[in-house]
């Protein structure tokens, strides 16, 4: 491509009171460029779209605001290369703007007033970033969509309530799904049940168990095609183009899928377990609430001892839940399911008295209206308390002895029956390891495992993927199949999977069915989005991808090792064979490569060192050292605009150079900046390790996995190990981000300049 | 602390509901009554653990604890309350179980509560001594006409003074005895909760009089929130109960000690009379203003018959009282003969159901105040 390159300044929203645009005009050279004073607005777009008409530009830079704003104006299509050079937040609105010099002591004053002067510092700031910006322009080249003709089959795994929810709602926009449910029914953990938690406003009655209604509702609709007594014994491929094998009956059917929900649920808590701590297994009348909610379908709630029906029942809440020694977590529908099988006992005999013994009372959102219901019956009686004893009394009678009650002393209970309110465990949880010995997972605990030869936990055979890093879906915390729960919810470590229901996270059935809507939306959008040739989240819209050069290639395995969702598989030989439709264009792998084969249309390992190179180092100005901070687009750089929005400054020796993710860091950029006198690097990424914040699973940590690589390299340059750093900053955190940068830069200025300088 | 085997009582909850405390299963234990509770003693704060108690039916527990009558009903927990529990309400209806255990004569108990079954008990009481001295036609004539032409009535030749006092200290020695029985099954009730041994924890004489000044100073009613303007209201009624008292024993001095004749006292040229008027122009506005109160806040903090009763009954037998007064001045026969037979006939329904009525709460929370004092557990006051 002959590439005809147009500069555009903009001097709006204050930049031409910072910065001194003539002078900018020059960074530019002999290229096009010229300056608006209102670039966004019609007469300054019409300036760059008449260029590239009669001028033949098609490749523009746009030296004006953040690119987080003004997309939609600045827009091009993907046949002429944009770059955006942000001299709004970051220079004009965080830098000092040009000043009125003080008149000199004693002088008169001037008849007309003097003209302001800009700041030095802000104006080589400002032509810095055009220089990078018009570096990283010649060098990109228009992104080349990979548009496919996709599969666009959505298929559901599990015939519970959200499969069944998740199946309809796709095909009701119009996607063909296939549901495949283990059992000889559908209808899952709901069809067991005798009444079902409220679903609409008020939320405050019970309603019949909605499952049949949805079976009903699946059978009849064309577009769903359900295999019963199935699964899926092989799923190879990648998104918008799964073959995938599901076994029914004992026969192997082929199936062309485009992407997949996961709603595989849960299994009740093994109260075996409890037979200890509440005598389950060993106290004929101690019961699960399954069990209650079984006999409740079956007419009556009696007791197995004597099949005497329950008068006085005792419900035990976090039975094995909130504890350290069997779930560590709260499954937050126990104590609705209590309130829920209390309202049974109680309608079974006016009489009767249901006790609920909790640790905290948690009905969440609207269920508070169910728990407000349920409680205001003269018969339910509750209390905060820990059951320190289950006993017989003869009879098969029970008797609990509760500490810490709210009664305000410790009391003790006769019962007909005691019922465990055992909670929920994901389905993908990893055979064979119990729940509690399934903290959060990050990337150093894996190298932790391979070094100790431990196996990573996989989850419980479900996909069995034929992809490189495994056959599941990685787990997190308890085996909960999530990559971010708060901030991308659906989303696996796998693109185009997504998870749904109580495998998720434990729910009830409203949660369920909406869980279903969105997952079934998220597999809808990512079969829309790869068949454009797009990135899904979080870089949707990304239309690049990233490219190998094969022939360079040493086979080392490190991209396909380290890419957060096993994109890459592999020959024999060890070759990366590259799945864009399953890639998220992080570039983990572009930053692994040690042979820099890796590289997208507007991002490589030369266009950035090529940005860097455009940086101007001073050679002899103590004021003016030079830092470089790589900057992660998805929280430090939005950090950083706020910052701006804010009016906050930050350090004028940095040079802002934003990244993908901190994990497609490659370690050269920073051995070729320190050999030009660069005088020290910063990464600002995102929150690594437990809790993790980094938008790919692992970018950030994976970058601070290489610091080892870097401090290599610093000692093969004789330089201090603290010239390169790694800090962690969350978009909330734009408040503090200029201490966080000023620190950096005065540690090292006291550090003296890098000895390179000038060479 | 050894466990307490718990049996919830339905019935009772049963009962509580219908009585007031339709809100009390609304509690979720968040404890805000008793933070925001501007008298509860530091230790084990009200109405917090009064609340889950009664959901759970513990009527003993609640028989026994002297916090549900140190509530003052001030109201600042139901307003405070995130789930419309009301906690105010449901002490008040606990309060009327208290009473209602603590009766000696179960019937009387269970007849106070109805305004109308209480008044035909002491309209039987009064009718039956106006048929033994054969006065049953009160609109008779029983005046005497003076020398001027003036009609001059004397509730004595209508009504013996003598015959009154026959029933009437007969009524008031029950009243006192029988609340006397109450208050000393709840005082062992609420000792023997506290763990207090038989003789020095008991002896709370020292703690009387403190107790009895505080209640005259009424500054526990200052430290309500949502309730302060009760205050003098309250207090009103209550100094018109002590002058009135005073009035009447004044008279049983003239009577009995002196010899006076019956009616010799009633101009109003007699001191006794200035006390007795004094008193009833309180106890009248008392009334009326304690009436408007809970008129006025009835939206956010509901009353209940029991609440309703108490304060009629006082204000009908001020409004008689004072009509029989100034009818028998204005010497309207027949008018003043009823007007003073049914002031009668309210004062006796006062006295018979004291022990039962709301009225309880004088010997009641008079007890549990002196408890608070005597075991440290001192009410805040403003």
């Amino acid at each position: 491509m002959d590439k005809k390159l147009g500069v555009y300044i903009c001097g709006g929203c204050g930049i031409s009171d910072a910065v001194d645009l003539e002078k900018m005009v020059k960074v530019a050279g002999n290229n096009v460029c010229k300056t608006h004073p209102f670039l966004c607005g019609k007469e300054g777009s019409a300036l760059i779209t008449n260029d590239m008409k009669d001028e033949g530009v098609n490749t523009v830079v746009v030296a004006a605001c953040s690119p987080r704003v003004m997309y939609d104006v600045f827009n091009y299509g993907n046949d002429v290369v944009l770059e955006r050079v942000n001299i709004r937040e970051h220079v004009a609105w965080s830098q000092p703007n040009a000043e009125v010099p003080a008149p000199a002591e004693g002088a008169e004053a001037p008849a007309e007033a003097p003209a302001a002067v800009f700041h030095k510092a802000t104006q080589m700031m400002g032509e810095d970033y055009l220089r990078m910006g018009i570096a990283k322009a010649q060098k990109m080249m228009p992104a080349e969509p990979l548009v496919q003709d996709l599969t666009k089959t959505v298929m559901v795994v599990g015939g519970g309530v959200t499969g069944m929810k998740a199946a309809l709602s796709a095909s009701s926009i119009g996607y063909r799904a296939i549901l495949v449910e283990k059992t000889g029914a559908l209808g899952g953990w709901s069809a067991k049940m005798h009444k079902q938690l409220p679903t609409k406003a008020p939320f405050a009655a019970l309603e019949a168990p909605i499952a049949p209604e949805l079976a009903k509702q699946v059978e009849a609709d064309a577009n769903i095609k359900v295999y019963l007594n199935a699964e899926v014994s092989n799923t190879y491929g990648a998104p918008g183009m799964y073959d995938v094998t599901i076994t029914s009956n004992g026969a192997a059917n082929e199936e062309k899928v485009g992407t997949i929900v996961m709603a595989v649920g849960w299994t009740p808590y093994d109260a075996t377990k409890l037979a200890d701590k509440y005598g389950y297994g060993n106290l004929a009348n101690v019961v699960t609430n399954m069990q209650v909610e079984e006999m409740a379908k079956a007419g009556s709630i009696k007791r197995p001892s004597d099949g005497k029906a329950a008068k006085n029942v005792l419900f035990v809440q976090c039975a094995g839940s909130r504890d350290a020694d069997h779930l560590p977590y709260c499954s937050s529908v126990c104590c609705l399911a209590s309130l829920k099988q209390a309202s049974y006992v109680r309608a079974q005999d006016g009489d009767s008295k249901a006790y609920i013994i909790y640790k905290d009372m948690r009905t969440p959102g609207l269920y508070e209206n169910y728990y407000k219901a349920a409680q205001n019956d003269p018969g339910v009686f509750l209390t905060k308390g820990e059951i320190t004893s289950i006993t017989e009394a003869g009879n098969g009678d029970l008797v609990v002895e509760i500490a810490n009650t709210l009664i305000g002393e410790n009391i003790k209970i006769k019962a007909d029956m005691v019922v465990l309110a055992t909670g929920m465990v994901p389905n993908t949880k990893p055979v064979d390891v119990d729940s509690k010995d399934l903290p959060v997972r990050t990337l150093s605990m894996d190298y932790a495992d391979q070094a100790a030869g431990r196996k990573i936990p996989m989850a419980a055979p479900t996909l069995n993927l034929q992809y490189r890093q495994g056959p599941e879906v990685p787990t997190l915390e308890y085996g909960f199949p999530d990559s971010h729960y708060i901030c991308f919810p659906y989303e696996t470590q796998r693109t185009g999977i997504y998870a749904a229901g109580a495998v998720r996270s434990p729910m009830g059935v409203a949660q369920a069915m909406n869980d279903a809507d969105g997952a079934a939306l998220k597999a809808v959008q990512c079969i829309e989005l790869a068949s454009r040739g797009s990135a899904v989240h979080p870089r949707a819209l990304d239309m690049t991808y990233p490219e190998f050069r094969l022939e360079s290639c040493t086979q080392c395995k490190r991209c396909t090792e380290e890419c957060p969702f096993s994109t890459l598989d592999e020959d024999e030989k060890g070759t990366p064979k590259p799945n864009p439709t399953r890639c998220r264009r992080c570039g983990v792998c572009m930053g692994a490569c040690p042979q820099r084969i890796v590289s997208f249309k507007n991002y490589s390992v030369d266009i950035i060192g090529s940005m860097i190179k455009a940086v101007d180092v001073p050679s002899d100005d103590d004021d003016q050292m030079r830092f470089i901070c790589l900057m992660c687009e998805n929280d430090a750089y939005p950090a950083l605009d706020m910052m701006g929005i804010n009016r906050l400054q930050y350090n004028n020796n940095l040079r802002i150079l934003p990244v993908r993710c901190l994990g497609s860091v490659n370690v050269v950029w920073i051995a070729d900046a320190l050999s030009r006198g660069v005088d020290g690097i910063l990464m600002a990424g995102c929150k690594f390790g437990e809790d993790y914040q980094c938008h790919f699973i692992k970018g950030s940590e994976q970058c601070n996995k290489r610091m080892d690589n870097v401090q290599e390299t610093l000692q093969r340059l004789s330089l201090e190990k603290e010239r390169v750093q790694q800090i962690q900053v969350s978009v909330a955190e734009y408040d503090k981000l200029p201490a966080m940068l000023d620190k950096f830069v005065k540690d090292l200025k006291a550090m003296g300049p890098n000895p390179f300088k000038g060479f | 602390m050894s466990d307490i085997m718990v049996e919830p009582d339905l019935n009772f909850i049963k009962g509580l509901t219908a009585s007031g405390a339709d809100t009390v299963k609304k509690c979720y234990q968040c404890a805000t009554c008793s933070v925001v509770c501007n008298i509860a003693p530091e230790g084990g704060p009200f109405p917090r653990k009064e609340m889950v108690w009664a959901q759970w039916g513990l009527k003993d527990k609640l028989a026994a604890d002297p916090d549900v009558w140190l509530c003052h009903n001030c109201g600042d927990c139901t307003k405070h309350c995130p789930r419309g529990a009301k906690p105010a309400e449901v002490l008040g209806a606990l309060r009327k179980a208290t009473i209602e255990k603590y009766a000696m004569i179960k019937p009387l108990a269970g007849i106070a509560s109805s305004f109308a079954g209480s008044f035909v008990v002491a309209a039987i009481v009064i009718i039956g001594l106006l048929a033994a001295i054969g006065h049953l036609n009160v609109l008779a004539n029983y005046h005497e006409v003076g020398e001027d032409g003036h009609v001059n009535i004397i509730f004595n030749n209508f009504l013996n003074t003598h015959y009154v006092d026959a029933v009437f200290m007969p009524l008031f020695m029950l009243a006192v005895l029988t609340a006397g029985y109450g208050v000393m099954k709840f005082w062992n009730d609420i000792c023997d909760g506290a763990g207090l041994g038989k003789y020095t924890g008991r002896n709370a004489l020292p703690s009387i009089l403190p107790t009895l000044l505080q209640i005259m100073q009424h500054n526990v009613f200052s430290a309500c929130g949502v309730n302060k303007d009760r205050k003098i209201p309250h207090l009103l009624a209550l100094v018109s109960f002590i002058l009135l008292f005073i009035t009447t024993n004044w008279a049983v001095v003239y009577l009995y000690v002196l010899g006076w004749e019956p009616g010799s006292y009633s101009s109003l040229h007699n001191p006794l009379k200035w006390v007795g008027n004094i008193g009833a122009i309180m106890l009248l506005a008392g009334a009326f203003l304690l009436i408007r109160n809970r008129k006025a806040k009835e939206a956010t903090q509901s009353s209940s018959a029991f609440d309703w009763n108490l304060l009629y009954l006082i204000l009908l037998i001020g409004v008689t009282g004072f009509l029989a007064q100034v009818i028998r001045m204005a010497g309207i026969v027949p008018g003043a003969q009823v007007m003073y037979v049914l002031h009668l006939i309210f004062i006796a329904q006062l006295f018979i159901f004291a022990p039962y009525s709301k009225l309880a709460h004088l010997f009641y929370r008079t007890t549990a105040m002196v408890f608070a004092k005597h075991t440290g557990r001192d009410l805040k006051v403003a």
